[in-house]
């Protein structure tokens, strides 16, 4: 590393706090923050954003794991069922109607075994994985002390917020194109998002509610 | 109107948790949110109720609040009704509560229209206030000039269904079905109560319609299928249309509701009379008949022409549920009637009952039909129909009412009602106390010897005389326990009623020669117990000796029990000859000990050879109590069995397993261990094999004695000694062994319990030969080893000042092994429940100040329980101020581990107060701690908290 080209590495004082609530949770998760922040600290280094996209990014789908909830994916299982489904393929390619590369002709006994394992596998796809919507769902209910849920037209905000960011970091840690500025922003948001459920601080939320309410109140 | 950037901000800060959320909904009080809110999605989607195993909670709903808030604001009444309406049926009855309430809040006009909403909501299976709320609503409504409404909730409010059991296919079984209503009878019963009244006087006869077509539900759910006819039999629960109601019985609610709407109607509009029959005219019950005379009789101007009519049938004035009604209905329209009814009335007066209804009667009450007999019940119900006009009778017909009188004397009143008694009955005597009493003893003696009972519990019997019997000699002891052997002979059931009398005077301070009385005891117990062919039963007679010999085992204790003075000494072998047979009575052999729910211990103290045994042992101690000061005068010891050898013969002998194979007998020696001990050691010591056999084969009887005795007695450092084999063995069979005692509570409770004040007197110790302590630690279930920490905790909140300070030592040590344990378990969670009782210990307040607060805070970090946390949360709170950290962490980790969220019920202020001193402590650790605390506690919904933040 050139240190002479580096920032100097310092977590901010909300940083800092939100490294401190992961770290109650998880120290590996808490790791991944930090990691992120340290890489782009460095902007020496032209791919740090694209790798701390990659910290950020194992790190948020890692976190229903800390919490004891599904996880986003389960690629062992996954991987388990494409396993099987190999030689059903192998043998569907001894089919009559796999000729050159193209399939043409009546549905044969190779043929149609290899469309009944398929059918199954999707069926096994959709019902066994947990929806992302539910895991990240759950995520934000296990966090919330109140043990209650909130209203469907909340909480759903909630999620799509959670994956649009998810999917941000996940697209630019593949390669898609961002800002520094997009990045921070995304950064910034989801630092906000992981102290309002690691570092509760509803009385300053009611004080915020409050000022809200008194915007419409005459003479407020 | 807030702008939408506000309404944007105010939905990120209530997303971010509940508590937010329903801060927000609580707060707002603006109108002007209703529109953006429900554009957004909400007043939608009410939460479900929650089901957690046999329970389920129904979620408040803060939206549904606002709402009720809002329907109060004139400006937004039909907006706040268009949201409610389109709320989706839910389980959740809170919602279903709250949208009543926003009916009540809305202008009648507004709030008919969530009638149909509310009515689907009352089949639910679990209602809150829904009851209550609808009949405030009904009103409501039926005041806000909204009648059909009113109606339409009334009628959904009231609907009855059948009886399930009838689907079911118990019908068979069932006396009759019972119609079932959506709303328990108290919630009915202040529907009805309030519906009539006032939705009388907006929709008029359409209420007299309702409630006609509820009681006839009603009563048509309340027959089995197969009866026909119109008899609904309702005269025989409410015999008087007049009469208030039975708030429990639907069918009496509704027909005295049709009555007032009946009532109310044609009171405030004359007119509605003849629309009010009509109505009762399309229904066929005969109760419908009884409503009809009432409202005649009741508005006579106009009801004369019903008068005029019903009395086209006379014989309406004999049957059974219409009479009450038509006689007073008879009784007022007399003189109205035109002359040919009064005529045809007077005549079916004068024939009386048909001859062959008279015939059929005598035959159904099993007597001969005689022509005298057919006279006598012709002029009888002759004379009954003529006293219905009593002083309105015209010639010839008052002359003959007057010699029909004088024949067979005044009858009863007519119109007189009888309502149905149900409750406990009692034995019947053919004399009353007070007869009895008159009579000298001897004539009473005689009058018991001459008597013959019969066995008709509802006509005098021999238990009815001997109850009489009781409260005679209560009042004369003395006289009676003089003449005691001129009792031999007669029936045990009034022996056993001397018996129990005696007793009685004896314990209220009385005094009698008692020679008399125990030569009647010989005499009884020589008869032995069974008597051959003999019959008997509750409220007859007895059926045997037994009872009196029950009788006999009261007297001969309650005289050993006040010594001399009550039993003198001079009668010691009198009353050995009574009780020593009694050691001997059959009851309880092993058949009576089979069954789930036999229990050796229930079972010797309601037997006769058990409570006989337990006599011989009150016997024993009579007999020390009677020498003791002589002896003590002289220098002597107290006597022993050495002194009383016929108490030691009878109880060798039922210690042999040939004579006495029960363990019911076994398990009175366990109970009376401590005593037995006290009164001949040296024959307890020698028979402590026998009393708590060893061998493996011998389980049961080892059993019978152990539980009676760890349940009964008290720890004895002495005694421990001899009963250590026992004690091994039973601790070694915790959780084993199939307990047989029922009552008062577990055996192996009471063991713990023994064990840990043997600890902590010394008598036991870790590391000591018997291995005690250690082996319960071993084999005691988590459940049993909290018990053994409750009661010490609990024991030692009771100790004054004067406890040693070792004790208190040694229970540090045990608390400090257990913890030690546990911390270094694989699975701590098999220790919760001990260690969580250290609560009490804590709330004792007897043991060193921090030494408890640092167990406590090692407890609940393992753990996360406290028993007692109630006070356990006062008790830090008030040592907060001296160790803030420790308390606040505490009370986290106590608050971490409440899964219920009952922990703050009762103890918020305390709470509050504790993490205000750590507030304001000057110790930073504690103030940073409180405030996170605080605001877990705000995040839950423990909104008091936020005054601490400020």
């Amino acid at each position: 590393m050139n240190t002479a080209n580096s920032q100097q590495y310092e977590m901010t004082g909300r940083q800092q706090l939100v490294h401190r609530s992961l770290s109650e949770k998880s120290d590996s998760v808490a790791l991944l923050y930090e990691s992120s922040l340290r890489v782009l600290a460095d902007n020496a280094n032209p791919g740090r954003i694209l790798q701390a996209s990659h910290s950020i990014r194992e790190m948020t789908g890692g976190l229903p794991k800390v919490l004891d909830l599904p996880i986003l994916s389960e690629q062992g299982r996954l991987g388990d069922r494409v396993n099987a489904l190999e030689p059903i393929w192998l043998g569907a390619a001894k089919s009559k109607c796999y000729n050159q590369g193209g399939w043409a002709g009546e549905i044969d006994g190779p043929l149609g075994k290899l469309l009944g394992a398929l059918y199954n596998f999707f069926q096994w796809w959709k019902d066994s994985r947990p929806k992302r919507r539910d895991v990240v769902a759950g995520l934000f209910r296990s966090t919330d002390p109140s043990g209650q849920r909130l209203p469907e037209t909340l909480e759903q905000k909630r999620v799509q917020r959670w994956l649009d960011l998810h999917d941000y970091f996940v697209r630019v840690a593949h390669g898609s194109s961002t800002t520094e500025d997009e990045f921070r922003s995304a950064l910034d948001e989801l630092e906000q998002i992981l102290l309002e459920n690691f570092h509760r601080r509803p009385s300053e939320d009611f004080s915020a509610i409050d000022a809200l309410l008194a915007e419409d109140t005459p003479n407020a | 109107m807030p702008s939408a950037e506000t309404v944007d901000n105010a939905l990120r800060e209530i997303g971010k948790g509940y508590a937010q959320y329903q801060y927000f909904f609580d707060r707002l009080n603006s109108p002007a949110w209703l529109k953006p809110l429900a554009d957004r999605g909400f007043f939608q989607k009410p939460p479900e109720p929650i089901r957690e195993g046999q329970y389920i909670s129904f979620p408040i709903w803060p939206e549904s609040r606002y709402l009720i808030r809002m329907a109060r604001v004139p400006e937004v009444q039909n907006a706040v009704l268009d949201v409610a309406l389109r709320i989706p049926t839910s389980e959740n009855s809170r919602v279903h509560d709250d949208i009543a309430d926003v009916g009540l809040a809305l202008p009648p006009s507004l709030a008919a229209k969530l009638v149909p909403q509310i009515s689907a909501s009352i089949p639910l299976s679990v209602k809150l206030l829904l009851g209550e709320k609808v009949k405030d609503l009904i009103v409501h409504l039926a005041t806000g000039a909204q009648g059909p409404a009113a109606i339409e909730l009334t009628a959904s409010a009231l609907a009855l269904t059948p009886d399930p059991r009838v689907d079911r296919r118990e019908e068979e079984s069932i006396l009759s079905p019972e119609p079932q209503s959506h709303f328990r009878d108290w919630y009915y019963s202040r529907i009805v109560d309030a519906a009539v009244p006032e939705v009388v006087k907006c929709s008029g006869i359409e209420v007299v319609r309702l409630f006609c077509r509820l009681l006839n539900d009603a009563i048509r759910l309340s027959r089995k299928s197969e009866e026909e006819g119109d008899e609904d039999y309702l005269y025989i629960r409410h015999p008087a249309i007049e009469h208030g109601k039975d708030p429990d019985d639907i069918p009496s609610l509704l027909l005295c509701a049709v009555r007032d709407a009946a009532e109310l109607l044609i009171t405030a509009d004359p007119s509605q009379l003849p629309a009010v029959i009509t109505v009762l005219q399309e229904q066929k019950w005969v109760s419908f008949r009884r409503l009809e005379l009432h409202i005649a009789r009741l508005f006579p101007e106009q009801g004369w022409a019903l008068a005029e009519q019903s009395f086209q049938q006379p014989d309406i004035l004999s049957r059974a549920s219409t009479r009450h009604e038509a006689v007073l209905l008879l009784k007022a329209t007399f003189p109205t009637l035109t002359a040919e009814r009064k005529q045809q009335i007077l005549v079916w007066m004068d024939a009386g009952p048909s001859e062959e209804a008279l015939r059929n009667w005598l035959a159904f009450i099993g007597e001969e039909v005689t022509e005298e007999k057919i006279r006598h019940l012709s002029n009888r119900g002759r004379l009954d129909h003529f006293s219905i006009l009593e002083g309105q009778l015209p010639e010839p017909y008052q002359t003959r009412y007057e010699e029909l009188k004088a024949q067979l004397g005044t009858p009863s009143p007519p119109d007189r009602v009888s309502y149905p008694r149900f409750g406990a009955i009692s034995a019947e005597s053919p004399k009353t106390a007070e007869e009895l009493a008159e009579l000298s003893v001897d004539d009473l003696l005689g009058f018991l010897k001459s008597w013959v009972p019969g066995h008709d519990v509802f006509a005098p019997t021999a238990e009815g005389l001997g109850g009489a019997l009781t409260s005679v000699v209560r009042k004369r002891p003395s006289d009676f326990a003089a003449a005691a052997p001129k009792m031999e002979g007669l029936d045990p059931t009034y022996i056993r009623a001397l018996f129990g009398s005696l007793t009685a005077a004896l314990k209220q301070g009385e005094r009698w020669d008692w020679g008399p009385v125990l030569e009647l005891g010989k005499w009884v117990v020589a008869q032995g117990r069974e008597i051959p062919d003999r019959k008997g039963g509750l409220m007859d007679a007895d059926p045997d000796w037994g009872w009196s010999r029950t009788a006999i085992i009261d007297l001969l204790t309650t005289g050993f029990e006040g010594g001399q003075d009550r039993l003198p000494l001079d009668y010691r072998s009198s009353a050995w000859e009574v009780l020593q047979p009694l050691t001997d009575d059959p009851y309880p052999g092993v058949e009576d000990e089979r069954g789930e729910k036999f229990d050796p211990s229930f079972l010797s103290i309601n037997s006769t050879r058990g409570r006989a045994l337990d006599a011989v042992i009150d016997y024993a101690w009579w007999l020390r109590r009677c020498t003791d000061a002589a002896r003590k005068a002289k220098g002597q010891t107290p006597i022993d069995f050495d002194s009383m050898p016929e108490v030691r013969d009878v109880l060798n002998a039922h210690l042999e397993i040939e004579r006495e194979p029960t363990l019911t007998i076994r398990s009175v020696y366990g109970r009376h261990l401590t005593s037995l001990a006290s009164l001949d050691w040296n024959w307890v010591r020698a028979h402590v094999d026998a009393i708590l056999p060893p061998g493996r084969d011998d389980q049961p009887l080892f059993s019978a004695a152990w539980e009676s005795f760890i349940a009964f007695n008290e720890p004895n450092t002495v005694l421990l000694q001899a009963l250590l084999p026992a004690f091994q063995r039973a601790v070694a069979q915790i959780g084993q062994a199939m307990g047989m005692m029922r009552h008062p509570g577990s055996p192996e409770d009471r063991l713990s319990e023994h064990l840990l004040i043997y600890y902590w007197l010394g008598s036991i110790e870790f590391g000591s030969v018997d291995g005690l302590i250690e082996t319960f630690y071993a084999t005691a279930s988590d459940a049993l080893r909290g018990h053994a920490m409750w009661f010490v905790g609990t024991s030692v909140s009771r100790w004054d000042d004067a406890a040693p300070a070792q004790v208190f030592d040694r229970l540090k040590t045990l608390m400090e092994r257990r913890l030690d344990v546990a911390s270094q378990a694989e699975k701590p969670d098999l220790f919760v429940k001990e260690l969580a009782n250290f609560g009490w210990w804590f709330t004792s307040e007897k043991f060193d100040e921090r030494w408890s607060l640092e167990t406590l805070l090692s407890i609940l970090r393992l753990t996360k329980k406290a028993e007692g946390e109630m006070g356990v949360v006062k008790l830090l709170s008030e040592r907060c101020p001296r160790y803030p950290v420790e308390c606040v962490t505490c009370l986290r980790l106590m608050i971490e581990g409440d899964r219920e969220r009952w922990l703050l019920l009762g103890v918020e202020s305390d709470a509050i107060e504790l993490l205000r001193s750590a507030l304001n402590s000057n110790n930073p650790d504690a103030a940073l701690s409180a405030r996170r605390l605080a605001e877990e506690l705000i995040a839950r919904g423990h909104f008091g908290f936020r005054t601490l933040l400020a």
